[in-house]
């Protein structure tokens, strides 16, 4: 089938951010492109009802943002991030889910998503969070705060140290995970909001760099016991 | 909120009663082997200190005293003799009632051996009819029945048994049992003789054997050539634990015991079953939940804020999609709350974790109240039963209200770490606080925290003073996951069917192949 372009209606500003959207549910596919169009300076220029088609459709719109759906069929919503982060690094992507599943989303951002959102967020919501992915970084919760020092610490050994978490990062991400907003970190450190956006943006990227492959071979294993009918999502 | 989390109706607390059963199980076969083991000493014990063992080897030869033949009864037999030959006889007698015997002296001997009961107890055995053996019964003829049963064996040519039993009673009489023609010979066919009380009517009487002919063999017309003392036999106590019906007894309770085990730990295993099967389906409920109205509910969410972003300037009709959104949203959080509980994903302590956290984060964040967390990094993968969460994220979520309410103050700290062998979660204000020693436990719903916890056998401690805040402190205990047996046969087809199957499972040969697992 053949990508689904929206046509708008009002004349595309200059400066409207393009938007990409992957979702295999017809209906779904559509509300959330209107909903883009509606917001007066987003646009949606690409939707796509699978992974396959995302990888050779996307990047010919170059958009600033892809929202992509994380149960697709054949290939998942997990496996396309992390192919298109390799096509289009400068891509924001934010994962989609209908379901709060942390375990879920902290693979996504593992495998190069810069972000996630709940299916059921409010227009206003996503539009202020699309906003902040596209200045340069996606607020990033306690819980996977907690999550990524984690991580990081666990393969600390046998990662060379351009992949490390520098101090301050860690300091932030533990600040982060001690339930702190972004606002009282940045008076705590004496940063500024934007230069502890900007750490987070660093942290996503090294994030990325050492654990997509690995993200998308958990997710498959993950997929192999969903099968088994232990698990759900 | 909570109608959620009530929907577990299907999940049973295993936990407990699954406890208690392996423990009953492991103890009773413990104490049963100990039994057992104690049984078979003692059983030995009383054999090595059987009543003969020691007596024979005192026996001691004497100077044959001058009266020694005195009293002795006649030769007695059955009525023919013969070589090679087998002969029981057998003689019955009575102590009468309200007497005793002070003395009771038997002197015997068997042409050629005899084995000697008193009673069915074996008291002597001899082997040499020139010898005359004595034996003391004082304290084996209490009053009543009494059987003196004799096996004898015969050589070679001549056969006979002799013997006088001279019982003095205490009320001045004496009692002579004599060999005579009122003995009778047991035939061969009877079974357990020397224990019978009685006399059957069919059992011939013995006969008299002629001594002259026994006169030539007499070494220089004497005799006995040797007298045989043997020490006084005491009566026989038999301690309880010794005796039949308390082995019977013994058994039978042992027996019933290990049924009870085997019925427990069939209990057990079919629980484990089940438990099986009802995650399973918890899964597949799961799954079905989320598949089919999840998704549905999310689409018309979006549908709505559509619409309602398309609609122009009709601001009434507008207010009631965006009411319908904002309820299916509700709707979806319920049912976000209902699949936590449902899927057996979550029955991990760190997806216990995680929860708590988020939920107290979001309950907060309408309130001005911040939230700190401090969680012990690398939570365990442990298994968390699904009645202990539940009641754990209860009482949190009791403990989080209450601050939120009557503390006033702006931060709130919800601690999370591991103890020796369970899980700990603190809630701590630095607010009014209260006098907790003083406070009765109804108000402030802190009754309900600490039963909520009892009732998983946990426990919720709340220290509070006025003006220094309130610490509410959770802790519950986590049983180890133990390995699952699994038997090697089916283990190995499982893992046949695995490498076969390279391209991904369809669910149902996934969902066999765990079952047989």
């Amino acid at each position: 089938m053949k990508p689904q372009t929206i046509e708008k209606t009002a004349k595309a500003a200059p400066q409207q951010i393009k938007i990409a959207i992957v979702e295999d549910q017809p209906d779904v596919r559509e509300n959330w492109s209107r909903l883009i169009n509606s917001f007066p300076d987003f646009d949606c220029v690409c939707a796509c009802l699978s992974g396959e088609e995302a990888l050779r459709e996307i990047p010919k719109h170059r958009p600033s943002v892809v929202l992509m759906d994380i149960f697709l069929p054949r290939m998942s919503g997990i496996e396309c991030t992390a192919q298109l982060k390799e096509l289009l690094p400068e891509t924001q992507i934010i994962i989609l889910t209908a379901m709060n599943d942390k375990e879920l989303i902290f693979l996504a951002l593992q495998a190069g998503a810069d972000g996630y959102l709940l299916k059921r967020t409010k227009p206003a919501d996503l539009h202020r969070a699309l906003l902040d992915v596209v200045a340069g970084g996606s607020p990033m919760s306690s819980e996977i705060a907690r999550r990524v020092v984690e991580s990081f610490r666990r393969k600390a050994k046998d990662v060379d140290k351009s992949l490390k978490l520098s101090a301050r990062e860690e300091e932030i991400l533990v600040l982060l995970s001690r339930g702190y907003p972004n606002k009282a970190i940045a008076d705590q450190l004496n940063l500024s909001v934007e230069t502890i956006y900007s750490h987070l943006k660093r942290v996503y990227e090294k994030m990325h760099v050492h654990s997509r492959t690995e993200a998308v071979i958990r997710y498959l294993d993950s997929q192999g016991k969903t099968s088994m009918g232990t698990l759900l999502d | 909120m909570r109608l959620g989390l009530q929907s577990n109706a299907l999940v049973r607390p295993r936990g407990f009663c699954g406890r208690r059963k392996r423990l009953f199980v492991q103890e009773a076969l413990k104490i049963i082997f100990a039994l057992l083991l104690g049984c078979i000493s003692t059983k030995s014990a009383h054999a090595s200190t059987s009543e003969r063992g020691d007596e024979f080897s005192t026996y001691h030869l004497a100077a044959v005293p001058p009266d020694a033949t005195n009293g002795l009864g006649s030769w007695i037999w059955t009525d023919n003799a013969y070589d090679l030959q087998t002969c029981r006889l057998w003689k019955e007698f009575d102590i009468p009632h309200g007497t005793k015997a002070t003395s009771a002296r038997m002197k015997m001997t068997v042409d050629d051996g005899y084995q000697l009961f008193l009673d069915g107890r074996e008291l002597g055995q001899g082997a040499e009819w020139r010898c005359l053996t004595e034996y003391d019964l004082t304290l084996l003829l209490s009053p009543g029945h009494h059987v003196l049963a004799v096996n004898c064996f015969n050589n070679l040519y001549l056969a006979g048994l002799i013997m006088d039993l001279s019982i003095q009673l205490s009320n001045g009489k004496r009692l002579d049992i004599k060999s005579d023609s009122s003995w009778r010979v047991v035939p061969e066919n009877e079974k357990n003789w020397e224990k019978l009380k009685h006399a059957r009517a069919e059992w011939p009487t013995a006969a008299i054997q002629d001594e002259t002919k026994r006169q030539p063999y007499y070494s220089a017309g004497r005799w006995p050539d040797d007298y045989m003392r043997v020490p006084r036999f005491q009566a026989l106590v038999i301690p309880f634990w010794q005796t039949g019906w308390f082995h019977l007894l013994l058994a039978s309770v042992c027996g019933l015991v290990l049924m009870v085990c085997v019925m427990l730990s069939f209990q057990l295993a079919l629980h484990a079953k089940e438990q099986h099967f009802l995650n399973l389906e918890r899964a597949r409920i799961a799954r079905d939940i989320h598949d089919d109205f999840g998704t549905q509910l999310t689409r018309l969410v979006l549908e709505g804020e559509v619409a309602q972003n398309e609609l122009s300037d009709q601001a009434k009709v507008k207010l009631h999609f965006s009411r319908i959104s904002d309820g299916l949203r509700q709707a979806l959080e319920t049912m976000d709350e209902v699949l936590w509980a449902v899927n057996p994903r979550r029955d991990t302590v760190g997806d216990f974790v995680t929860y708590v956290c988020e939920y107290a984060q979001t309950f907060l964040q309408t309130t001005s109240i911040q939230c700190l967390l401090e969680v012990e990094p690398d939570m365990p993968l442990l298994h968390f039963d699904l009645p202990l969460r539940r009641s754990l994220l209860l009482a949190v979520k009791e403990a989080i209200t209450n601050a939120a309410k009557h503390s006033g103050v702006t931060t709130l700290l919800l601690k999370i770490h591991r103890q020796e062998d369970g899980l700990a979660v603190v809630v701590q204000d630095d607010g009014k606080g209260f006098d907790s020693s003083q406070t009765r436990s109804e108000r402030h719903g802190l009754g309900n925290m600490v039963q909520r916890m009892h009732e998983v056998g946990g426990q919720c401690a709340i220290i509070s003073r006025p003006g220094k805040g309130c610490r509410v402190e959770f802790s519950i205990p986590l049983m180890r996951q133990r390995p699952r047996f699994r038997w090697p046969i089916f283990h190995l087809r499982t893992l046949n069917r695995k490498s076969k199957s390279a391209v991904p499972q369809t669910p149902e040969v996934a969902v066999k192949t765990n079952l047989e697992a």
